[in-house]
């Protein structure tokens, strides 16, 4: 009875160990995710490299061939060919694909408007896919002329596709600049030691926004100019000059705003 | 008392119907000039718009030659980017609330983002 009454006043709870840096194994840190359209691009880069080498087969096969105008050597310019046109279209494919993944990087400013261009790579994406079959079972010299015509009166709408999604990537990054610039303007509202005087200057910044609106318009408005079938009429040099024009704008706000901040913060 | 001697036969200036014109002849009638214009009014003014209209020719060649020259060596226009000139006073973000200083930063980072990721350059015609 003692030995009991002993026993159960100094005992302990068992505890479980702590644990202990040494008896946990380490938690490994989250793998970070992988900027896809770093992946993408260098996929592209290698193809593009791929498609260089084998147009200058093409075009000495296509010399010799011209020269000698032997079997053998208009064997060699059709294997050339082939080899040019599906190095070409993967090249093209790969392109799409990581145009198409940039386009996310500021898609939130202009979501449906994004969508839409990435909808179109998308199509052309798949058709390119097509071709990959579609190419290496060309048969003879007939057959080729023909695909190759028909992507030679396709290409420019490819093009048109490509340039509109360069231009709405630049548009979605200088409205997301603008819209950064907003909350600027917010946070200098917001702010107890910034004088309020400041807020009638922060005001007079409404008119360069709303040029940085226009010039992004624009930019826009001249992807949608009508081509011509068979010849791409570039608008993208008009469309560049626009978003600059916004991105000239946005850092003219800038530094006004700056100056706002220096002359009425008071710490 | 004359110095010409007359003879019987066709050597004679006045009857030689070889001389040249003029020669022999007591009148001494001058040899016309072979450059001369011809008399005739509407063969004059012919041949005087055909020279207006050769010189225009040349004329026109010429400069067609000399602002061909000069195109070529004129730089085609490229649409380039470039950013608004910087006030030589930047303010100093530094004394700024940090929140502030992080928003201005990162606007400031977007505004030097250029987009350069520009299609690849392939011949179309591959095949034709």
């Amino acid at each position: 009875m003692w030995f009991l009454v002993l026993f159960l006043l100094f005992v302990h709870p068992v505890l479980a160990q702590d644990a202990t840096a040494s008896a946990s194994p380490t938690l490994a840190p989250p793998t970070p995710t992988p900027y896809l359209f770093t992946q993408y691009s260098q996929d592209y880069l290698y193809q593009y490299g791929l498609y260089q080498q084998a147009y200058l087969d093409y075009v000495n096969k296509k010399q010799v061939y011209t020269k000698y105008g032997t079997i053998t050597t208009q064997k060699d310019k059709y294997t050339a060919t082939i080899n040019a046109l599906s190095a070409r279209n993967l090249t093209l494919r790969s392109y799409l694909i990581a145009l198409r993944t940039l386009l996310n990087d500021y898609q939130s400013s202009n979501p449906t408007a994004t969508q839409k261009v990435q909808i179109d790579l998308s199509k052309w994406e798949s058709w390119t896919n097509e071709q990959t079959t579609v190419i290496p079972a060309l048969n003879n010299d007939s057959d080729v002329t023909r695909w190759a015509t028909d992507f030679k009166n396709q290409y420019p709408l490819i093009q048109k596709s490509i340039y509109s999604a360069l231009v709405q990537h630049e548009a979605n990054l200088r409205q997301t600049t603008l819209i950064q610039i907003q909350s600027i303007a917010d946070s200098i509202k917001n702010n107890s030691k910034i004088q309020p005087e400041s807020q009638q200057w922060i005001s007079t910044l409404a008119v360069k926004s709303d040029l940085v609106n226009t010039s992004i318009n624009n930019s826009l408005n001249y992807t949608q100019r009508s081509q011509n079938q068979g010849r791409f009429s570039n608008f993208y040099p008009d469309s560049r000059l626009e978003l600059s024009k916004a991105n000239n704008y946005l850092i003219e706000i800038i530094g006004d705003l700056k100056l706002i901040v220096t002359k009425f913060y008071h710490p | 008392m004359s110095d010409e001697i007359s003879y019987q036969n066709q050597d004679l200036i006045t009857n030689n119907p070889f001389t040249p014109r003029g020669q022999g002849s007591p009148e001494g009638t001058p040899i016309p000039n072979k450059f001369a214009l011809p008399k005739d009014p509407k063969v004059r003014l012919l041949i005087i718009l055909s020279a207006v209209v050769v010189i225009l020719l040349l004329l026109s060649t010429i400069v067609t030659t000399v602002r061909q020259s000069t195109r070529n060596t004129t730089p085609v226009k490229v649409a380039r980017v470039t950013q608004a000139p910087q006030p030589t006073d930047v303010p100093n973000t530094s004394n700024f609330p940090q929140d502030l200083k992080d928003q201005f930063d990162a606007a400031d980072k977007n505004t030097q983002k250029q987009v350069n990721f520009d299609p690849p350059q392939i011949d179309n015609s591959i095949g034709l």
